[in-house]
């Protein structure tokens, strides 16, 4: 895939994402509910960090993730009060290299996750469509759109395999379900740093089959297969590096 | 990964400046609030940032404290003396010293003694990482403790490591189950996703 055309596609993507207005602490705040004690603000920075931590955890893993998209549409929102605010500085004023300066690095970020993301969906859509199926409405792991996208992609897939076949010899004119199903690799190794003490994390041995008991600390660094940290990667007590 | 992106993160690391300007402002940025600026008052601001007010001449770097000869010389020891990894002075230790052998070169002080140290400690720590995978590798074990390892140096093994690593572990498990599982493994897509 070209990059001109991700781009575009992204750049599609958050005008789509972002059609309605968004307050960002508010919004948060209905979805962390529980995560949150009164006294603590949802800041931007707090944001910013989250969508950081996301980025890596999807850069680093073969399995699409949990989407973040109200990080993602809460910092867009933000990014572009901020571009308004910018325009209403006078043009020699020094900040305004320095506000942008930071969008842009915000935008890279934003940018290369919604791209990994819409990689993985192409790449094992079938498989993706599938276990999104099969989850309820509030644990969804793709956003509204991607959901979309992914259908449609799946959907031109299928109509171009079709066409393909039909022109193939009789007895290999057939696809089944298993041979177009691409799985990504569970058990591929990753590199963590855990946020808390965890004890009873089970790793099994190279070949699978001895188990042994290991505990995380805070901030210990491993590398061990991604299947035995998977949920802990999810929950964010463990970040991927 | 990437080690551009190493940088970039390493790039929101704090460091102190010495403006050239004044601005009365604090500025908002989205990852925090930075400034006021005075002149001649140091500040504390994103590496980014001070990269670039440098590069327009508005700042001069304070050079970090962990970033002189006696300190590095002393880390080198206790790398040579340690077993395992030492902790290092700052979590991208090599990032930023080149970003700021770069840019601020005129006000590092015994910069090629530094830059000649820093070497020597990075290879210390690599001929152990290269040790310790071969030690890991060999053990048949599925998980290996990495504390202060830094991300540049983590990602200068990959993806080599995590992919053999990969390809061992499935060509055991090929032989255990003797291959009549084999649809398990078909249709897998390779491991890592970060280019």
């Amino acid at each position: 895939m070209c990059l001109e055309e991700a781009l575009v596609r992204v750049k599609k993507y958050l005008m789509m994402e972002t059609d309605s207005s968004i307050d960002i602490s508010r919004l948060l705040r209905d979805e962390d509910e529980e995560n949150i004690s009164d006294d603590e603000e949802f800041t931007a920075p707090i944001v910013l960090n989250l969508i950081e931590n996301a980025w890596l955890n999807e850069k680093l893993s073969a399995e699409i993730l949990p989407h973040k998209s109200i990080y993602v549409d809460a910092m867009y929102q933000q990014i572009l009060t901020m571009e308004d605010n910018i325009s209403k500085l006078p043009s020699d004023d020094i900040r305004i290299d320095i506000y942008q300066l930071e969008l842009d690095r915000i935008r890279y970020i934003i940018t290369s996750y919604l791209r990994i993301r819409l990689e993985k969906i192409e790449r094992f859509t079938k498989q993706i469509l599938q276990q999104e199926a099969q989850r309820s409405v509030d644990d969804q792991y793709l956003s509204f759109h991607e959901l979309q996208y992914a259908k449609s992609f799946q959907e031109l897939n299928e109509k171009h395999l079709n066409l393909v076949l039909k022109k193939m010899p009789a007895n290999v004119a057939s696809l089944s379900h298993s041979q177009t199903l691409i799985r990504p690799n569970l058990e591929h190794f990753v590199f963590i740093r855990s946020r808390v003490s965890q004890d009873g994390l089970f790793i099994p041995d190279i070949a699978g089959n001895e188990e042994r008991e290991v505990k995380l600390t805070e901030n210990s660094q491993f590398i061990l297969p991604y299947n035995s940290v998977s949920e802990l990667v999810k929950n964010n007590s463990v970040q991927l590096i | 990964m990437d080690p551009a992106e190493i940088e970039f993160l390493a790039e929101k690391q704090l460091i102190s400046i010495i403006p050239k300007f004044n601005l009365n402002h604090t500025i908002h940025l989205i990852s925090g609030d930075i400034g006021p600026f005075r002149s001649g008052i140091p500040v504390r601001v994103p590496i980014w940032l001070a990269i670039n007010l440098k590069q327009r001449q508005k700042c001069n770097i304070v050079v970090p404290e962990w970033m002189n000869v006696e300190t590095l010389e002393e880390r080198k020891e206790n790398e040579k003396q340690s077993e395992f990894f030492t902790k290092m002075p700052n979590e991208h230790y090599m990032e930023v010293s080149r970003m700021l052998f770069e840019t601020a070169g005129d006000e590092i002080q015994k910069i090629d003694e530094i830059r000649t140290v820093l070497k020597d400690i990075w290879d210390l720590r690599m001929s152990k990482l290269k040790a310790s995978i071969n030690k890991f590798i060999k053990s048949d074990t599925g998980i290996a403790q990495l504390d202060h390892l830094t991300q540049l140096e983590i990602n200068s093994v990959r993806p080599l490591l995590p992919d053999s690593l990969n390809i061992i572990s499935s060509l055991e498990k090929d032989q255990d189950s003797d291959g009549e599982d084999n649809s398990q493994s078909q249709n897998r897509a390779s491991s890592s996703f970060a280019q």
